[in-house]
């Protein structure tokens, strides 16, 4: 018995410490959300607060006026996010495999390869010039997906670490007796064991799809263009600019007036996360699901 | 749990391999810069890029020589305007007969326009017009980024010397390199504070006796003590109060001026000129009494947006003819405004030169390019075409005698497709039609307080610090570590500014003053 | 005999060596080919020149990095950070993750998880402001309800550097603790299921279970992230120590790290060479920093060392 009260003091525990945790987490986004439903001069007047004293839908009906333009961004987030994870994940996995087989020749060369772009970086202007001259990718879907995102070497090399450490080698070598070809492991065993790897990094590659707005910046200037990122970045920085740099905010004088206010900004961040808040709950089903590989593993 | 370490196996490798891996490393890196000097930066790549996005607007048109015409590429720094297209064709027309070239305009964000200038010069992409700013001049010079117009003004500025004058039309310059053509607008300095007008009648304040910013003191005594729930000074981050008050020709960036307007010819380090010492200190004074709001070290709304919630008094702006009517429509309250002048309006080329137009490194037809910004000075209606749209579309004539216009019935600023609203910016606002609200008054008083204002010494004088980029480096970070609470006043600058000298000093403030002074008096030599 | 063992070898390989070709053509392209920028670093770069014809300058474009005073600062700032993020994340991402997989109530598990990785879905530029709500002078929650409910006096948080290193500290884990902990509950969930049950069996606490079965299979885990993060030391977050502070000039005694100073420098300069330069020194002291580390790890275990 004593492994139960163990067990029940662990989980009286547990959940305190996480609770806790999660109250410090959502405390703040909580604010974010009542924030965006202030009255903008409530906001100036008395300042932030769980219980304002004049909620409004205003920010909101801001960004309805603008909907058109959002529903586009969203468009684009969508889709730049599922073909770059997808990609991104598909490339990764299949480097990873090769290189968690131990007798896999070039396997440290390989390695050393993919680490050394983790540490340097020929920066932005020789990159600029490559994609917008050489490869001419400004202002196409493309900009958005190919640079930087679509192969992480931290994501290769965890993959890896995970597929060495918890698929056993006995099933490749039992498949191979049996004729399948590289392909055919990798697809058929390979990936499916890898599952809760795969989906937790593939959840890592689509954040920073989602979350990019630097290659947008960069590489695009069409607005039809803009991720959901894009939108909300160029809204903020151009906030910082008109307002902080005294010779240009007194000469654009019309152009600050316009500026969405505080209330307005929250409002779009919050926008721009309500789609994975949606989705993350779908995604989480296979994390659950990694718990019951042991079962296969046997 | 052997089975653990398995993984962690697989990174390992030898130190031999380690060498040989770094070899491949060192041979995939010559191959790359190959790979990349045949395709990259250089030049030969732009006449591949302009032909193709030059084409593509051009098909629209239906005259056939259209085609053959260079297009321009012109960048602005604003706001997209959906429209854009319909106005771009109908500029298009006119240049076609009038200089015989296209034009394509490329919109670039205020938060962006930086960064994204700063990568298309680099390359070989397709780009002809760009505005310059003076913060960006320098650098834009020293890495070639544009080019040297002085030549193409004398040949094809006939519009630009017209409309600027001749001794203004190549003042943007760094050492003689004329990066850009100067714009139109207010070209002198001059501050007041914008205070509500409704409290000034109150309680029966006379702004008018204002000349000083510690003449102010009574006016804020009074509102603090019949408001005390009111925020009297407010502002954001950055410039704070102080920041926005004008007193010397701080010669591009401050570190050593030229004291009283620019009437002196010695540069001096600003911290140490008395005139910014008393206004430091009268800030700080305001900031104890209460007068300045708490937050503004770290606010990033603007003062128009904070005055809006309605608890604010007044705010710092600098000064011309409408800015009073400018302003009361951005905040929402009439305002009236406060002279503070430490010296009287003076012109120096921070005000003149603030933007510029210039041409691109990347342009490859320099000489077409230029005839399409000449023709910009000087024609009206492309001006009006690029400031306010399509007339009858994007605005009407309101009143033709005064040559004032606004949104035809159904149109507001909300749902336009067409109002870029740009004057300061774009080449010539002197020839644009006046948008309802201001007055062709207004626009008259600031021409002719271009032409009458105090002239600096400095006027025509940008210094070229390439070779200081270490101290500035150095500088930068040091004034961005103290400047914010002395603008708001926050600390005593009777302790806060020997302490930010000392750092200064210490960061090669001397060196850049000396070089500054040795290059200003060269150039006060050459202009006898 | 040899041609034929390699011919063989070659057959055995080559489908492995085409998985993997499109990712390693796409690191070649987008991560080796830039590399040629670092020559960038060593140039007074003119672009109408071209970048390769233009003048070498030696390591003129490095001294700004050493010459000011506020060296000293700005590396120690950007180090003592980054070793509290270091060991903070692994800490407390470890003890999350556990707690989080071991818990058996589902829907709270849930809960838990969606939780810690939310922060991780907001731009730092709204976090600022998130920020700002809390600490603002005048309108700040602490300053407006907070403290005076304690009965203690306002503080004005962006003029006070000593309060500094724990907020960011506190803001840093609450936007960055989610990318550590998932990746340490999807090792977790790797664990072979019936190592625990023969422990459950043996009557081992849930404890001694932690003690000896999930930590020590979290090792390679934590020597990859840790070391990855080592050669990342010299690096830091820019939204975080440049946005979060608000670019508050009174506190750079404590938020002033290299990257900031390199861009508040820059910012007006827009020196290309300065700034490549500026990006190599930080990379080649995270690379000797990584090599040193890893040789300490195979000294003590060479199967954990990342190469």
């Amino acid at each position: 018995m004593v492994h139960s009260r163990s067990n029940r003091r662990f989980q009286i525990l547990a959940h305190s410490v996480l609770l806790i945790f999660s109250l410090f987490v959502l405390l703040p986004f909580l604010l974010l959300f009542i924030s965006s439903f202030t009255e903008e001069a409530t906001l100036m007047v008395n300042g932030y607060s769980y219980f304002p004293e004049k909620l409004s839908l205003e920010s909101y009906s801001y960004i309805f006026k603008n909907a058109p333009k959002i529903f586009r961004a969203y468009a684009v987030t969508i889709l730049v996010t599922a073909v770059g994870t997808f990609i991104n994940i598909l490339m990764s996995s299949m480097i990873a495999y090769p290189l968690s087989l131990k007798n896999f020749p070039c396997r440290r060369i390989i390695t050393f390869y993919l680490f050394f772009t983790m540490l340097f970086n020929g920066g932005l202007v020789p990159t600029y010039l490559m994609y917008a001259n050489f490869f001419h990718i400004k202002n196409t879907l493309f900009a958005l997906i190919i640079p930087a995102f679509l192969l992480s070497a931290m994501n290769v090399l965890l993959i890896r670490t995970y597929i060495s450490t918890s698929v056993p080698d006995a099933l490749f070598e039992a498949a191979q007796v049996d004729g399948a070809s590289e392909f055919t492991i990798f697809f058929k065993i390979v990936i499916p064991l890898s599952k809760p790897i795969l989906v937790t990094m593939g959840l890592f590659a689509g954040l920073a799809y989602w979350n990019d707005w630097t290659n947008g910046l960069y590489y695009i200037t069409d607005s039809k263009l803009y991720s959901i990122q894009n939108l909300l970045n160029k809204m903020i920085t151009d906030i910082q600019v008109l307002t902080s740099d005294s010779n240009i905010s007194s000469q654009a004088a019309a152009e600050v007036s316009k500026l969405p206010a505080v209330g307005i900004r929250m409002a779009i961040a919050v926008v721009a996360m309500l789609p994975i808040l949606i989705l993350f709950p779908f995604v989480q089903k296979y994390f659950q699901k990694g718990i019951a590989l042991g079962a296969v593993k046997g | 749990m052997n089975r653990c370490g398995q993984g962690l196996r697989h990174f390992g490798m030898e130190g031999k391999k380690m060498k040989k891996a770094m070899k491949v490393l060192a041979a995939l890196g010559i191959c790359a810069s190959l790979l990349t000097a045949c395709g990259g930066g250089g030049q030969e790549s732009v006449e591949s890029t302009s032909g193709t996005s030059g084409s593509e607007n051009v098909s629209t048109e239906k005259e056939t020589d259209v085609s053959e015409m260079y297009t321009v590429t012109m960048a602005y720094i604003g706001n997209e305007q959906a429209d854009m297209a319909k106005v771009e064709a109908a500029m298009n027309e006119m240049l076609a007969k009038e200089v015989g070239a296209q034009i394509h305009i490329i919109p670039l964000g205020w938060g962006s326009y930086q960064q994204q200038l700063q990568l298309m010069l680099s390359g070989g992409e397709k780009l002809d017009i760009v505005p310059v700013l003076l913060n960006n001049a320098n650098s834009y010079v020293s890495s070639g980024q544009v080019i040297d117009m002085s030549e193409l003004i004398d040949q094809y500025g006939t519009n630009i010397k017209a409309s600027l004058g001749e001794d203004m039309a190549k003042i943007s310059n760094v050492g003689g390199y004329v990066f850009g053509v100067p714009v139109e607008k207010e070209w002198y300095t001059d501050s007041c504070i914008l205070m509500r007008k409704d409290i000034v009648d109150k309680y029966g304040l006379d702004v008018s006796k204002v000349s000083t910013l510690a003449d102010c003191e009574e006016i804020f005594e009074t509102v603090k003590q019949n408001e005390p729930n009111m925020k009297i000074i407010v502002g954001s981050k950055g410039s704070g109060l102080l920041g926005r008050i004008g007193h010397s020709d701080v010669l591009l960036d401050g570190f050593g001026v030229l004291e009283n307007g620019g009437q002196s010819t010695t540069v001096k380090n600003m911290f140490e000129t008395e005139t910014y010492l008393d206004l430091a200190r009268t800030t700080h004074d305001f900031y104890e009494k209460g007068y300045i709001d708490k937050d503004m070290p770290t606010t990033t709304d603007s003062a128009q947006v904070i005055m809006k919630a309605g608890n604010a008094f007044c705010y710092a702006s600098p000064y011309k003819p409408g800015v009073v009517e400018q302003d009361s429509l951005a905040s929402g309250y009439e305002l009236v405004a406060a002279m503070i002048q430490p010296c009287e309006p003076y012109c120096t080329n921070n005000g003149v030169s603030f933007v510029s137009w210039g041409i691109a490194q990347n342009c490859t037809d320099p000489e077409i390019t230029m005839q399409v910004l000449d023709f910009m000075y000087g024609s009206a209606e492309f001006m009006n075409l690029y400031n306010w749209g399509i007339e009858g579309e994007h605005y009407v004539v309101k009143d033709a005698e005064k040559d004032i216009i606004g949104f035809p019935d159904g149109v507001d600023a909300s749902n336009t497709a067409y109002n870029l609203n740009l004057g300061w910016e774009l080449p010539n606002q002197f020839n644009l039609h006046i948008w309802e609200g201001n007055t062709p008054e207004n626009m008259k008083a600031q021409a002719e307080m271009n032409k009458t204002s105090m002239k600096s010494n400095g006027l025509g004088f940008m210094y070229d610090y390439s070779s200081l980029s270490n101290e500035l480096t150095a500088l930068s970070n040091v004034q961005e570590e103290y400047l914010n609470s002395i603008v708001c006043g926050v600390t005593d600058p009777d302790e806060i500014i020997p302490e930010l000298n000392e750092k200064l000093y210490k960061a090669g403030l001397q060196k850049v003053i000396d070089e500054k002074q040795r290059q200003f008096d060269e150039w006060l030599a050459a202009q006898e | 005999m040899k041609a034929a063992k390699r011919k063989r070898q070659i057959k055995r390989w080559l489908p492995l060596f085409l998985m993997m070709a499109p990712g390693l053509i796409y690191v070649f392209i987008n991560n080796y080919i830039p590399m040629f920028g670092i020559v960038i670093a060593f140039k007074k770069v003119n672009f109408q020149k071209g970048i390769f014809a233009s003048d070498w300058v030696g390591l003129e474009n490095f001294k700004f990095l050493f010459t000011t005073d506020d060296a000293w600062i700005i590396t120690r700032n950007t180090i003592l950070y980054n070793l509290v993020f270091i060991v903070l994340n692994t800490v407390i991402g470890i003890v999350m993750a556990i707690f989080i997989c071991d818990i058996t109530c589902k829907w709270a598990k849930k809960l838990y998880q969606s939780a810690v990785l939310l922060p991780y879905l907001m731009s730092i530029v709204i976090i600022s402001y998130i920020v700002y709500a809390f600490l603002a002078t005048e309108n700040g929650m602490l300053n407006n309800s907070i403290l005076p409910m304690l009965g203690k006096e306002p503080v004005s948080w962006y003029s006070e550097p000593k309060y500094w290193p724990f907020i960011l500290i506190l803001v840093h884990i609450w936007k960055g603790i989610g990318y550590g902990c998932l990746i340490y509950i999807s090792s977790i969930n790797g664990i072979d299921r019936s190592f625990f049950e023969a422990a459950g069996l043996d009557g081992a606490s849930k404890w001694q279970q932690i003690r000896y079965i999930t930590l020590p299979s979290l090792v390679p885990s934590i020597i990859t992230l840790t070391l990855l993060s080592v050669g990342r030391i010299f690096y830091s977050d820019f939204g975080l120590f440049y946005q979060v502070p608000l670019d508050s000039g009174a506190l750079y005694s404590t938020t002033n790290v290299i990257d900031t100073y390199v861009y508040r420098g820059l910012l007006k300069l827009g020196n290309t060479g300065m700034s490549s330069a500026a990006g190599v020194y930080q990379s080649i002291v995270g690379f000797i920093l990584v090599l040193t580390a890893n040789m300490a790890v195979r000294k003590i275990s060479k199967e954990n060392a990342l190469f």
